[in-house]
């Protein structure tokens, strides 16, 4: 059995990585054939038209790459992951369709336009053509990185009777905070790659002297949106990509940065092999401290066991204590609440006043339960705010604000 | 809203079927149709534009399909895991070869892409009926709602069904004809000259074959599902669905003796969506029929939560109101026959 699921696995993994090359590519270049036909319609210059074509071209057979490796992974949603998708299937399916209806009809309709009627359509049609066609591509991004943001982290949604997931906000899954960071991140990585492929066919145009004239416009297009693409990948979007992830998800966080234990002050290893075995990285070429600066803006701030200067706060999900605590608390996540201020709603909904009242139950806890309370990483869903943030549950109607809940693991 | 969504998923399949149904037929027919390079390119012209929009009907109800049912979408999806793997080799074959031709023009290579083109559209054809005969005759579902089908057992109706048996691949060779018909009264009705002829002579050839395998297959559901007769008998007005049928294969042969191109083509999609809507509401209230019918997934035991396919049903319409203006505009640009010029592409120079 678990030589059935590494399979699934790795087959998933190739799916969504091998597709994945086609759709950053071409949703770069929607951006810079947009940026094309602009400055075609506004100069009236040819050049900018016979340059669009060209990348039109190049665009339109990936993009063909793209939809067809795509659609083996809608079927492997079924194919590998049944259960999952039995289960979450109301959600996640929320934002796939959608991505069909909306963004799917929209681009291959226009594609087809855009590709074969540029006689047709005349100038201006021709640039609304690609226009939507980018709009298309770039919508069907965002829905895909939300309906990943819900699997990263879940909103908007209630836990049925059998264990069935169900939407309960719309909103809360589309506009749910890690998609929309993870969104920006994301579309600014595919205009570099979009970016990167233009400048270099263009610069090597240039070196060997073979239409200049197109050369000059690429790597000028290129370096151009790619450099202000760059800067702002790695900042504001990078950062607080990395701060959710630091947030939500401590475990990632340390395994993306080979951290194998909490450590205060804790270094960012810019070369190593991870040694599992030992829980050491090898050959470390390391930066002091600059892993707990960037995540919390602290040089001491502890990395690893969730207690940096901000504190996690998972929040109604967790219906029944005993869903959320492992008595051993292995392979878990802590959860913390050292915020001075805290809302819990006060309905029983909350899990960290679930927590509480269990905690006193010593045989519910292992003995380390008494100060932390340990919460199954599985089971922490929810937002995490920054310091001081009052936490608004919007779907619960009892809404008042008590000072020093959840005071057992507050210690 | 369950049953809503059944109908909605089930109208967006019918949609599927009628457009990609008459590229998968051209492609079909390619070989039989189109003899020489440019009377290839002009099958190819003739659908080049629109292929990919077609397609997407099939990913947007698949999609649909997940959100509103997804334990439909598990069982099916991983019962029917082989012939899936086989449908989706021939749909990348299929788009491969369409795109290398375009791109790579060498008399070496299209005689191969001309044939995996042909081949790739036809055992598709083949496969979409066998699927559709799967659901219709049920599948071998237990307790866990879970099923594995392996390709064939013994081609017999008993308990342990493999995909194909001699009712699915009815179903399948009835599917193909159907849609080489479809086809053909598509390329008859785009292109010009030679190709149109041929075109035209095929989809008559295929309309006998039709009508004869209709009338079996038909026959031959009343028996294996008894919850289609059960419907028709519950609700007699179910029966304005095989009477477009009827009237759309009738239609057929009428208007091409009339040599009416457009209205034959449009017949053979009355008479696609009359049979696709039967089916659908035949096995109605189940969406996926088990061989024991105890543990057949109905749309009740298979939806999703309610408020989602609510919220869903705000978006849907909006969506599908654009989809439908898109679809409308595009056709409208490439109305008319093709013409096959030097560069394919529209481009101005």
């Amino acid at each position: 059995m678990g030589q059935a699921l590494d399979v699934h696995r790795l087959q998933f993994a190739f799916t969504v990585t091998f597709h994945y090359i086609f759709p950053q590519l071409t949703m770069g270049l929607a951006l810079l054939l947009v940026y094309l036909k602009t400055k075609a319609l506004r100069t009236g210059d040819e050049h900018y038209n016979r340059a669009a074509r060209f990348w039109a071209r190049i665009f339109g057979i990936n993009f063909a790459l793209g939809v067809v490796t795509g659609i083996p992974m809608e079927f492997q949603f079924g194919t590998n992951w049944a259960a999952f998708s039995k289960a979450a299937g109301g959600v996640i399916g929320q934002t796939l369709a959608m991505e069909g209806v909306f963004s799917f009809f929209l681009e291959s309709s226009f594609l087809g336009l855009f590709l074969f009627g540029e006689k047709r359509l005349g100038r201006i049609g021709h640039w609304v053509a690609a226009f939507l066609v980018f709009l298309g591509s770039w919508l069907s991004g965002y829905l895909i990185v939300a309906t990943d943001a819900w699997m990263q982290r879940p909103t908007g949604y209630r836990v049925g009777a059998h264990g069935e997931i169900e939407l309960s906000s719309f909103w809360q899954l589309l506009l749910n905070k890690w998609a929309l960071w993870q969104y920006a991140h994301n579309m600014l990585g595919a205009v570099q790659t979009g970016c990167f492929v233009m400048a270099g066919v263009g610069a090597f145009y240039l070196l060997t002297q073979r239409h200049e004239n197109y050369g000059r416009t690429f790597v000028r297009a290129g370096v151009l949106v790619g450099a202000a693409a760059a800067i702002l990948q790695l900042f504001p979007t990078g950062d607080m990509q990395g701060k959710l992830v630091a947030y939500n998800q401590q475990p990632t966080l340390a395994a993306m940065e080979g951290l194998f234990e909490s450590q205060e002050g804790a270094p960012l290893a810019i070369l190593g092999q991870p040694d599992v075995e030992k829980r050491k990285l090898d050959n470390p070429l390391e930066v002091p401290n600059m892993l707990s600066f960037l995540t919390y803006r602290q040089w001491r701030a502890n990395i690893g066991d969730g207690s940096g200067s901000t504190a996690a706060l998972a929040r109604k999900i967790v219906r029944v204590a005993m869903d959320a605590v492992d008595a051993d608390g292995l392979c878990a996540a802590p959860l913390h609440c050292q915020h001075r201020r805290m809302d819990d709603r006060g309905t029983g909904a909350a899990a960290v006043a679930d927590l509480r009242i269990d905690a006193h139950c010593k045989r519910n806890l292992s003995a380390r339960g008494g100060g932390q309370c340990v919460v199954h990483a599985d089971w922490v869903h929810g937002d995490v705010h920054d310091p001081g943030d009052p936490v608004a549950v919007p779907d619960l109607s009892r809404d008042r604000t008590r000072t020093g809940t959840g005071k057992s693991s507050d210690r | 809203m369950g049953t809503i969504w059944f109908w909605l998923v089930a109208i967006m399949i019918t949609i599927y079927v009628l457009l990609d149904g008459f590229d998968l037929g051209a492609g079909a027919i390619h070989l039989l149709a189109a003899k020489t390079d440019e009377e290839r390119r002009q099958v190819l012209a003739s659908i080049g534009p629109v292929l990919d929009g077609n397609e997407v009907w099939l990913l947007a109800a698949g999609g649909t399909l997940y959100f509103a049912f997804p334990a439909l979408y598990a069982s099916a999806f991983s019962g029917f895991y082989l012939p899936l793997m086989i449908v989706l080799w021939l749909l990348i074959l299929r788009g491969a070869s369409i795109e290398f031709r375009n791109h790579i023009q060498s008399a070496v290579w299209d005689p191969l892409w001309d044939f995996l083109f042909c081949t790739s559209s036809l055992l598709l054809a083949v496969f979409f009926g066998a699927a559709l005969g799967n659901v219709v005759r049920g599948v071998p579902l237990d307790a866990s709602g879970y099923f594995f089908e392996p390709l064939w057992t013994n081609f017999r109706l008993d308990d342990e069904t493999g995909i194909l048996d001699w009712y699915t691949i009815l179903v399948g060779v009835l599917a193909l004809l159907a849609l080489m018909m479809h086809g053909g009264l598509w390329v008859q009705m785009k292109t010009s000259g030679e190709v149109s002829r041929r075109a035209k002579r095929v989809a008559g050839r295929a309309w006998w074959g039709v009508v004869a395998i209709t009338a079996i297959v038909t026959a031959l559901t009343f028996r294996i599902q008894p919850q289609v007769k059960e419907n028709f008998t519950t609700w007699p007005l179910g029966f304005v669905f095989p009477v477009l049928a009827v009237a759309g294969i009738a239609g057929v042969i009428f208007e091409l003796r009339k040599h009416d191109e457009r209205k034959a083509f449009f017949a053979s999609c009355a008479y696609l969506a009359g049979m696709l809507t039967s089916v659908v509401f035949g096995v109605y209230p189940m969406v996926l029929p088990a061989r024991n019918p105890v543990y057949s997934l109905t749309v009740a035991t298979a939806k999703a939560g309610e408020y989602g396919l609510k919220i869903g049903l705000a978006w849907w319409i909006i969506g599908i109101i654009l989809a439908a203006g898109y679809f409308t505009y595009v056709y409208r640009s490439f109305a008319g026959k093709v013409a096959v010029d030097k560069d394919s592409h529209g481009y101005g120079d």
